[in-house]
């Protein structure tokens, strides 16, 4: 097609201006990709910081109640909910543990281990021992063991409100990342908890992760659904730490408004770079003209030329942009910083690539309707 | 009688503006098949207004321009791009050559834009008319590294290489010394023998008009005379 070999010839004519409409464009497109996935990964890694070893969603007890009854059967209706990942239930009480002189003030929580494992990182997180396994032994944090100088296969008591007493073996040592969490939760069975502290077969809480923690809300609302009729109450992540979920929906809105702003800019130089070209090139759109290229042939030289520069400025830019933020990443990992995840969100920087080349061909428009409108007796008359 | 190649009916065009300018008046005219004219007249005379809507580049604001038979001025812009394109070649007074592109690229790009031969045709018989004016040996030259002579050749081949019935020539050795000025007449005229295509020369060079077949002169926007030798 003749409007491409001359948009090709246009372009290969004058290399060094080519090569730095193209580099220009490539530029702001990796700017482009690196704050995106930056921001996204920032945002990710900040969600996941706050929100492992946490429940979403939690089911309480309801008005005037401090256990659940028939729990098994809100685990299983709960489990069929899209999106949930992990159910535990739990029977949890505050108490006292001391070993020798030394006391403090501890929330007992009793797990099923391999369930709340979906929920706390304890599998990768006990630095010391084992989880416990029958109802002799308990799992304390590191600033608790530090506080009551204890370690492994060391003895501590558990001192109920009640003033009932029960001695435990320590069967390892955790570090969750919290010192609030690490000094204050001591482990158990949940067979254990509940025989401790008299709940039955009963337990405090169902605690729920989901897929996505910013639909912990939207889950909340079906997991109240599935438990229709059962006299609970439910929690979920989201209204329990409002601003957090706002400091994330910024970062979210001011990526966005950060994107949208490079993405017009590089709109606005491909415009203006082509409508530029056609000034340059008129002469040569006259001639053709005279000689009976078509209007819409004339404007293809000017869309095919955006294309191009979209689609070779997008594969630079791309290559930039990635790597970029790897190199980003493995700097900052180097510094032992890991709150950014390091996901390469392919449909982002696809979508991004098809942005850019739709938008470089679209701002070529202008350009090519001008050229589509250039008379060649014009360009005869006035040389 | 062979329709003739153009025709002109009471051809008028102003330009509107400010001040609206009337540069043709009436113009009734018949280009036969075959034919070498010339078209004459001085400066702003409207010599170049009216090769311009011979050629369809600019319409009429009255009258109507037949091209082989076919009236003009309802035809859409696409459909005089490919009129011009089949039936129409041109030369300018600066050659206005594609400088982006080489010689034959040059000659051939109306066959390009037509879409009628394949590349290898093209090629072939845009070497044939370079042989044919003389440009054997800068064919692959880029037409910005050409002497002034050969730019022109280079435009002349290209205004043939579709085989126009119509080529429309103004001042096409306006920039050349005498010489070079002979010579490009000298290969027009033999073009216009070996292959019939019609020629209209616009030139303001008396001497060169003599040496055609037929002189139209143009003055202050009517044809003043109209000579067949």
């Amino acid at each position: 097609m003749v409007a491409i070999r001359v948009a090709m010839r246009f372009l290969s004519s004058n290399k060094s201006q080519t090569a730095l409409i193209v580099v220009g464009l490539a530029i702001g497109i990796a700017i482009q990709l690196f704050v995106g996935l930056l921001l996204q990964n920032l945002g990710a890694g900040f969600i996941d910081t706050v929100t492992q070893n946490s429940s979403h969603v939690t089911v309480l007890p309801g008005e005037n109640a401090t256990q659940l009854q028939g729990w098994q059967d809100m685990v299983a209706r709960v489990e069929g909910i899209g999106g949930v990942t992990g159910v535990s239930a739990a029977a949890d009480s505050p108490a006292l543990l001391s070993k020798g002189a030394t006391s403090s003030s501890v929330l007992v929580r009793g797990f099923d281990f391999e369930r709340a494992s979906r929920i706390y990182s304890f599998k990768k997180d006990i630095y010391e021992g084992f989880p416990p396994t029958d109802g002799s032994h308990v799992l304390i944090g590191r600033e608790l063991a530090t506080k009551l100088k204890v370690g492994v296969g060391d003895n501590l008591t558990v001192v109920t409100a009640t003033r009932e007493t029960f001695d435990f073996t320590v069967s390892g040592l955790y570090d969750l990342g919290s010192a609030a969490v690490n000094e204050r939760w001591v482990v158990m069975t949940l067979g254990a908890s509940q025989t401790v502290f008299k709940f039955g077969g009963n337990v405090t809480s169902i605690e729920i992760t989901v897929k996505d923690v910013l639909t912990a809300r939207s889950t909340a609302g079906k997991v109240k659904s599935a438990l229709a009729g059962s006299p609970v109450r439910v929690e979920n992540w989201e209204d329990n730490n409002p601003s957090v979920f706002s400091a994330v929906s910024a970062q979210k809105a001011s990526g966005l408004m950060i994107q949208s702003f490079v993405l017009i800019s590089l709109l606005i130089g491909i415009a203006s770079i082509l409508s530029i070209t056609v000034l340059q090139k008129s002469k040569q759109i006259g001639i053709l003209k005279a000689m009976g290229i078509r209007d819409r042939d004339a404007s293809i030289v000017f869309l095919f030329q955006g294309f191009f520069y979209g689609v070779l400025g997008t594969m630079l830019g791309t290559v930039i942009g990635t790597g970029l933020f790897l190199g980003f990443l493995k700097g900052i990992s180097a510094s032992g910083n890991n709150i950014i995840t390091s996901t390469l969100n392919l449909p982002f920087i696809v979508g991004t690539a098809l942005v850019v080349i739709a938008a470089a061909t679209t701002a070529s428009l202008a350009p090519a309707l001008k050229s589509r409108r250039l008379s060649p007796v014009e360009v005869i008359r006035n040389g | 009688m062979a329709e003739p190649v153009l025709r002109l009916e009471g051809v008028e065009k102003t330009y509107l503006g400010a001040v609206d300018t009337k540069v043709l008046f009436g113009i009734d005219l018949e280009l036969e098949m075959g034919l070498f004219g010339s078209l004459v007249g001085q400066s702003g005379s409207g010599k170049s207004t009216l090769l311009n809507v011979m050629g369809t580049l600019d319409r009429p604001t009255k009258g109507e321009v037949y091209v082989m038979g076919a009236p003009t001025s309802g035809m859409t812009k696409d459909q005089l791009a490919h009129l011009r394109n089949e039936a129409i070649g041109f030369v300018f007074q600066f050659h206005y050559l594609l400088p982006e592109f080489t010689a034959r690229e040059n000659v051939m790009m109306p066959s390009l834009i037509a879409g009628s031969l394949s590349q290898g045709e093209a090629r072939k018989r845009a070497d044939e008319l370079m042989d044919l004016v003389g440009l054997e040996g800068v064919k692959d030259n880029p037409s910005t590294k050409m002497s002034g002579g050969q730019q022109q050749r280079t435009a002349i081949a290209r205004a043939l290489m579709n085989r126009p019935r119509l080529v429309l020539a103004d001042e096409p050795t306006g920039n050349l010394d005498s010489d070079t000025t002979a010579r490009v007449y000298k290969l027009l005229r033999d073009i216009n023998r070996e292959l019939g295509t019609t020629f209209l020369i616009v030139t303001h060079d008396r001497r060169i008009a003599e040496q055609t077949d037929r002189i139209i002169e143009i003055r202050d926007g009517r044809i003043s005379m109209d000579i067949r030798k």
